[in-house]
């Protein structure tokens, strides 16, 4: 499993924050290194969030200069991944809603395909159908992960690809513990179900 | 007890609205807390049971745990070099001085403005008692110009309400002469 900056910040919490305070102080260098550490997570978070990698890519460069000009602010009261997530979540969201505006201009809103607008406008995806074919079970899961809703979504990542407690999901998500918990469960079962259709194996291949 | 209940006697169950669809959401959340160590020790022991006895439940078991073992391991891709050369030169000349920030990182700043809030409106309720009184209005030159010229209220009058400080001299006292003229008529 790849190494993940909750990892980072778990195992060197007082390296950590001494990177945090640097940054504080206006050290690029200190900001630098801080940069290199999140932005594997920053980037696969918004990267699976809007399904586009020139979206995230986008959001990546827009969270860290916010991030640089309002560390001033960080207190330590929670743990600095949390508060860096929120912001990815809320620059997702927004550039979601364009997305979805721009869908909505494109197609007639009774439209029914699956996978709604993420699945056709991202630069980088094939068509359903070819998507019907795609054998790996990462693909599919990947797939199935950019069939859910927006807040399903988010659920499913940060809880199981970068390893959020239910507690931090609703500190990121601003919604409460009882919400992410039925949250999680409607999610997979839409998971699983879009899984079922993709012709999910649970034999490795 | 619950679960029990809910396992067994309100099975099968599907998704909301659609009574055939295969997955049994009760079952898969059972399955999951299970799987994952969130179910309590009386769900677990009967999921273990069930699962041992019964190949719906043990094929959901299968495909849960290969499922929540593919998504745990999903890699994580790092962005371009491009990103951080851009980052670097929005956040180079701004150092650790004063920085305008971008109105879509205002809700960071709200929660003190509404600690300022109080403030500002105190501060405009006192300008605007301050500017109800009569006698902070212009009244611009009225005594040295009724004075000197002997126009009288007219010109009083009419000077009250306009700014002619920056006309030139004749031109004022032309304009003047020239209204208190007209409405003397």
């Amino acid at each position: 499993m790849n190494e993940t900056a909750k990892d980072i910040v778990t195992r060197n919490s007082p390296e950590e924050r001494k990177l945090i305070e640097a940054c504080q102080t206006g050290d690029q260098t200190a900001f630098e290194q801080l940069y290199r550490n999140y932005s594997r997570d920053v980037f696969s978070l918004a990267y699976r969030l809007t399904g586009s990698s020139q979206d995230a890519e986008e959001i990546t460069q827009e969270v860290f200069v916010s991030v640089y000009r309002n560390l001033g602010r960080f207190q330590f009261q929670s743990a600095f991944s949390t508060w860096l997530y929120r912001i990815v979540v809320r620059r997702a969201a927004d550039a979601f809603r364009k997305i979805k505006k721009v869908w909505a201009r494109r197609v007639p809103l009774e439209t029914d395909e699956p996978g709604g607008p993420i699945a056709y406008l991202s630069d980088d995806r094939e068509t359903p159908r070819d998507a019907m074919q795609e054998s790996s079970r990462e693909q599919q899961i990947e797939r199935a992960i950019a069939e859910l809703g927006e807040k399903h979504r988010a659920i499913i990542i940060l809880r199981y690809i970068h390893d959020m407690s239910y507690e931090e999901i609703a500190d990121i998500l601003e919604c409460r513990l009882g919400t992410v918990k039925s949250r999680l469960n409607r999610a997979h079962r839409l998971l699983h179900k879009a899984l079922m259709d993709l012709g999910f194996n649970e034999k490795e291949e | 007890m619950w679960n029990w209940l809910r396992l067994n006697v309100f099975e099968p169950m599907g998704l909301a609205g659609d009574p055939n669809e295969t997955v049994n959401a009760c079952r898969l959340d059972a399955v999951r807390r299970t799987l994952e160590g969130e179910a309590e020790a009386d769900e677990a022991d009967f999921v273990r049971a069930r699962i041992q006895s019964d190949p719906l439940w043990r094929q959901t078991a299968r495909t849960l745990e290969a499922m929540l073992k593919t998504l745990r391991g999903l890699p994580l891709s790092a962005p371009s070099n491009l990103v951080w050369n851009r980052v670097g030169e929005r956040i180079a000349p701004v150092g650790a001085g004063f920085s305008w920030t971008a109105w879509s990182d205002g809700w960071l700043l709200w929660p003190r403005a509404f600690r300022l809030a109080p403030a500002a409106l105190a501060a405009f309720t006192l300008f605007c008692v301050w500017w109800a009184q009569p006698e902070v209005r212009p009244t611009y030159e009225i005594v040295e110009i009724t004075d000197s010229h002997g126009f009288g209220a007219e010109a009083e009058a009419y000077i009250a309400y306009h700014d002619l400080s920056s006309e030139s001299t004749p031109m004022r006292e032309g304009l003047i002469a020239y209204y208190t003229y007209n409405w003397s008529e």
